[in-house]
């Protein structure tokens, strides 16, 4: 031995029952128990490189151990045993292989085979997994003799007998199958070779088919060698060449033993395909395979039906004559019964003449006349002629009715369904046109033909997807064909390869109108159920609104004014939608008309009020003339000034004793007197009616500072023969001085007149011209001559101002001679800041007006004070001030 | 068993270009490449279970007479004689050629692969170092009868102790080429 382990297991190779226990012993050689210092308690089981639990290990004596496995599950195992020298190192010892499985199953389902030229092959059912190498032995025997066993090949169940076999002699076969844990023989079955056979498949296979009959085909082949010792028959079987379901021919027809046989009832021109198999006459043993395929086609007949016929009228020719285009489809195969040669068209005109047409292709082209035709045609090949199909050619003045109802495509199992209700009148057949609707491409009809029964079909053509499809139904009745009826409907839908394009028909400021062109046919592919618009601006959210597909406008509303606005559309088919590129528009500033609306009120506005204030101008023309032409003084009222240096204390007793005739009269009145003795109220009249007036009214009349200052001006020259007496004799010493004085004040055209022709006044020529007096008085207080042109504007402005307007109103009938006093009062207070010599006294004019006017029947106190103060200033400083002046410069005269 | 004897004129042919055809690192690189599948080859014979590849085996008797480099062999660092060592190393190498055939038989088919890349790598190593030795006459050779023999003793084993055979031989074979290898380094 080249090795010589320390010891070894036993059993050396064992196998074991599934299920069962198992004892292995490993026993030591006693040389090795010195050498390594062990005995069997040292030893150590392992199953796979994994250490054995010790309780399943038994040490038998100083050289033996045992180890048992229960209830042995596992298949493939290897167990080693190990001992650990001198107590620590574990060294290997021996090693065996575990095998597991169960005894064979009887085996069952026994058969064989003779396959002929072959030897007899068994089969048989191996029953359970044994999961041990299991040989399975065939025996078989003759009740006289045993012949050759034959074993399967490792894995298989079936095994070929080493033998010829002899058919009309019964013999036995049966299985042993055997393996390390035990063996079982089958039930033997007892059978005779020849019942088994399977025969090899006929060949040879022919087919011819026949002139005489274009429904048969006629089959012939070879049967197998066994038909020399059996008896066979067949079995036959035959299909359309595109068919894949096999006919089988009556295997009654087929029972005899034969070599041949004809096939009836076939259709004509068609290409058939057949096979045959056979089997012992008595049907015991197996079928052959199948023979190879064979082929031959039945001879033609003629055509079982005319073709679809259907004609078109091109009516742009001349009136005699139309141009008929008459087109019929190739019949199908089936129909056509072989090649069809050519089509025959007779043409009859009112059942008088008829003329015949042979054509190759499927239409034709014929001139008619305006009569109504009748057209029959009939397909022709080698055997015969179709039955012919008659179509009425109504004359050109036909008018079409009767159509046909209810009409509706939709598209099911991938094909276009048409569907209608017949017309009331009985239809020989109709007519079904389609072609797809598109603006790139003219609609090229494709049609077919239907039965005047049939109310429902599909079209027969290949069909695109998502194509708008034109479908025209035309009944056709025996007289000629009825108005045609159309549809549209697509095949199947899809979104829109396009969106449509949106634009902004009119924008206004929180709204904007849309519009929108329809998307062209070939775009759409689909019908569109409706539009979508969303809109946005740049920073807002989407908004979507849905449109009703039949719309091409819409108006967005409650917009934002001025605000860049992104929008766009899509359109949905029932398969999804597209949108279309983005527009942006944006909202204007301002609605439209509200720039007018604006606009104009406020022009008219300030129109309106230019207006009234021209008018208003206009109307108080003579007020204003007077703020701005300074009046003349009237020179007939300058006597009066002619006690001027002497006046004081003569118009005091003057005033007084008007004063006490007037009872109960203040002393303001006699201020006023003395002031406006000054200037003397222009209008007489006026001043006149004031004067005897204000004797009847109230107190507070009276005191008013117009009424007052015209009663006291106009007093001289009306009654008052004390003052009349003193005013002449004072007019008749100083003249001139006085008019320069208070002329310009009022100035009464009737009594200038009368007032020039008594003075002797050099300065008249001034008086006359109010400007020029203004002038002088500017340049005489030193002042420019603008900020007087200002005063003028002020005083047009101004007449409406509250004092006066309220003065005015409570008495009316004041003189206007007073009010212009007041007003003129009011302006002179305005144009102070501008003349300061002026100022001085006219500020005086004016507090002395106003505050009379504002107390009324005041204070005698207060009012006295003022007449004081008034006297003084009028007198001392104002004459001597302001007027002097001017009758220097003017006439070189002193005042006295 | 094998016996050796001295026999001349074989490799006369190689000596006639002395110059060296390897260099340490490459042969070193091939060794270690033989070494790696033999370990693979271990693992794989053990189901890569570490007790069973570091297990030594209790054996009553070992009459297998695997090559093995001896201190006299001039191969380790005392006493090292190039000339020697190669003798050694050659011979050595050609006996296992043996011993691998053996191996490479009784491997399940699987395993087989492996064992022929040892095999052709050990051969590999037995021509290279044989143009290192001046007087190849001196390569020792085994005899195809006693290999013969030795074979039929082998194959008659019982399986289990083949397999310990097989382990054996690749230990072996280990051993001798690590200190193949260590020799190298020496030059």
């Amino acid at each position: 031995q080249l090795v010589e382990p320390c010891g070894y297991i036993y059993p050396e190779f064992p196998v074991v029952q599934r299920g069962s226990n198992f004892t292995a012993t490993c026993v030591l050689k006693e040389k090795c128990l010195q050498v390594y210092s062990v005995n069997a308690t040292y030893i150590v089981w392992k199953t796979n490189h994994v250490a054995v639990p010790k309780e399943q290990v038994t040490v038998i004596n100083r050289t033996a151990s045992s180890v048992t496995f229960t209830d042995v599950v596992f298949q493939n195992v290897q167990l080693t045993c190990n001992i650990l020298s001198f107590g620590q190192i574990e060294q290997n010892v021996y090693g065996i292989t575990i095998l597991s499985g169960y005894p064979p199953d009887i085996p069952t389902n026994l058969s064989c085979i003779v396959n002929e030229g072959k030897n007899m092959l068994c089969q048989l059912d191996p029953g359970r997994e044994t999961y041990l190498e299991t040989n399975y032995t065939l025996k078989s025997e003759w009740a006289t003799e045993k012949f050759p066993d034959c074993r399967t090949k490792h894995g298989t169940s079936s095994c070929m007998m080493g033998y010829t076999p002899i058919y009309f002699v019964n013999i036995e076969v049966w299985v042993e199958a055997e393996n390390a844990l035990g063996n079982v023989s089958s039930e033997p079955i007892n059978f005779d070779p020849v019942d088994k056979v399977k025969p090899s498949p006929p060949h040879n296979l022919s087919v011819t088919n026949s002139e005489e009959l274009s429904s048969i085909l006629k089959l012939a082949w070879v049967n197998s060698g066994l038909d020399s010792i059996l008896r066979l028959k067949s079995d036959i079987q035959y299909r359309t060449k595109d068919a894949s379901t096999w006919i089988q021919v009556p295997l009654e027809d087929t029972v005899s033993p034969r070599t041949s046989f004809t096939v009836q009832d076939l259709k004509p021109f068609t290409e058939y395909v057949f096979r045959i198999r056979s089997i012992k006459e008595n049907g015991k043993g197996y079928w052959s395979d199948w023979s190879e395929e064979a082929s031959g086609t039945t001879y033609e007949d003629r055509p079982s039906k005319a073709p679809s016929f259907w004609y078109k009228v091109n009516a742009n020719h001349p009136q005699e004559y139309r141009s008929a285009r008459l087109i019929w489809k190739t019949l199908p195969l089936s129909e056509a019964n072989g090649k069809i040669l050519d089509y025959e068209v007779v043409l009859t005109q009112s059942k008088s003449v008829s003329q015949t047409y042979t054509v190759n292709g499927t239409e034709l082209i014929v001139n008619l006349t305006n009569n109504r035709y009748v057209a029959s045609l009939a397909a022709r090949n080698v055997v015969g002629k179709s039955p012919a199909t008659v179509l009425t050619i109504p004359g050109s003045h036909f008018k079409a009715s009767h159509p046909v109802v209810d009409l509706k495509a939709f598209p099911k199992d991938n094909l276009l369904w048409v569907e209608w209700t017949p017309p009331s009148k009985p239809v020989n057949k109709y007519i079904l046109e389609w072609c797809v609707l598109s603006e790139n491409s003219p609609c090229i009809p494709d049609w077919q033909q239907e039965d005047g029964t049939v109310n429902r079909t599909h079209l027969r053509g290949s069909l695109l997807e998502s194509k708008c499809y034109l479908i025209t139904v035309t009944p056709v009745f025996p007289g000629g064909p009825g108005s045609p009826e159309s549809m549209k409907a697509y095949l199947k839908q899809a979104a829109p390869s396009k969106g449509p394009t949106v634009r902004t028909k009119k924008v206004g400021k929180n709204e904007a109108v849309l519009e929108w062109d329809h998307l062209p046919v070939d775009v759409q592919n689909g019908f569109i159920r409706n539009y979508s618009i969303s809109y946005r601006t740049s920073v807002g959210k989407e908004m979507v609104v849905r449109v009703d597909s039949s719309h091409t406008e819409y108006t967005l509303s409650s917009l934002s004014s001025d605000t860049l606005y992104m929008v766009h559309m899509a359109a949905y088919t029932e398969e999804g939608g597209k949108d279309g590129p983005e527009f942006t528009f944006t909202t204007l500033k301002f609605a439209q008309g509200e720039i007018e609306a604006i606009v104009v009120p406020v022009c008219l506005a300030f129109l309106l009020t230019t207006l009234l204030g021209v008018l208003f101008c206009f109307n108080k023309r003579d007020l204003i003339k007077k703020h701005i032409w300074p009046n003349v003084p009237d020179p007939s009222k300058s006597h009066i000034a002619q006690w001027s240096p002497h006046t004081p204390p003569r118009h005091n007793f003057n005033s007084k004793d008007q004063m006490y005739s007037d009872a109960n009269f203040t002393d303001v009145s006699v201020v006023e007197i003395e002031a406006n003795n000054k200037k003397p109220c222009p209008d007489d009249l006026k001043s006149l009616d004031l004067f005897k007036k204000e004797k009847i009214s109230t107190e507070g009349h009276s005191s008013g500072i117009g009424g007052s200052s015209c009663m006291s001006s106009s007093r001289p020259s009306i009654s008052s023969s004390e003052e009349n007496e003193s005013a002449q004799s004072t007019a008749s010493t100083v003249q001139y001085s006085t008019v320069v004085h208070s002329g310009y004040r009022h100035q009464v055209p009737s009594v200038q007149v009368f007032s020039r022709s008594e003075s002797t006044q050099p300065l008249l020529d001034s008086e006359e011209r109010p400007e020029d007096l203004q002038l002088v008085d500017s340049v005489d207080s030193g002042d420019e001559i603008l900020p007087r042109q200002q005063y003028f504007k002020q005083s047009c402005s101004q007449p409406g101002a509250s004092p006066d307007v309220s003065h005015f109103g409570r008495s009316s009938q004041v003189p206007s001679g007073s009010e212009e006093d007041f007003v003129r009062l009011k302006q002179q207070q305005v144009s102070d800041h501008i003349s300061e010599p002026y100022g001085s006294e006219q500020r005086r004019l004016f507090q002395e007006g106003s505050v009379a006017d504002a107390l009324g029947t005041g204070t005698d106190g207060q009012i006295e004070r003022f007449e004081s103060v008034g006297m003084e200033t009028a007198m001392d400083e104002d004459i001597s001030k302001s007027y002097l002046p001017q009758t220097v410069r003017q006439g070189g005269y002193m005042p006295q | 068993f094998p016996t050796s004897q001295v026999r001349r004129g074989d490799f006369t042919e190689d000596t006639t270009h002395n110059r060296p055809v390897y260099t340490t690192s490459q042969v070193g690189g091939l060794i270690t490449y033989v070494l790696r599948e033999i370990l693979e080859m271990r693992k794989e014979l053990c189901n890569g279970n570490s007790d069973c590849m570091n297990s030594d085996d209790a054996l009553s008797e070992n009459n297998l007479k695997l090559p093995e480099i001896q201190r006299n062999d001039g191969c380790f660092q005392t006493g090292y004689n190039q000339e020697i060592c190669l003798l050694k190393i050659c011979s050595g190498l050609l006996e296992f050629r043996f011993y691998l055939e053996f191996v490479k038989n009784n491997l399940q088919d699987n395993k087989k692969d492996k064992a022929r890349v040892i095999q052709s790598n050990t051969e590999t190593l037995v021509h290279i170092f044989k143009q290192e030795i001046k007087d190849s006459y001196k390569i020792v050779l085994p005899t195809p009868t006693s290999n013969a023999l030795l074979m039929e003793k082998l194959e008659s084993q019982k399986e289990w102790l083949r397999t310990k055979t097989i382990q054996l031989i690749l230990k072996a074979l280990e051993e001798f080429l690590k200190v193949t290898m260590r020799s190298t380094r020496q030059t």
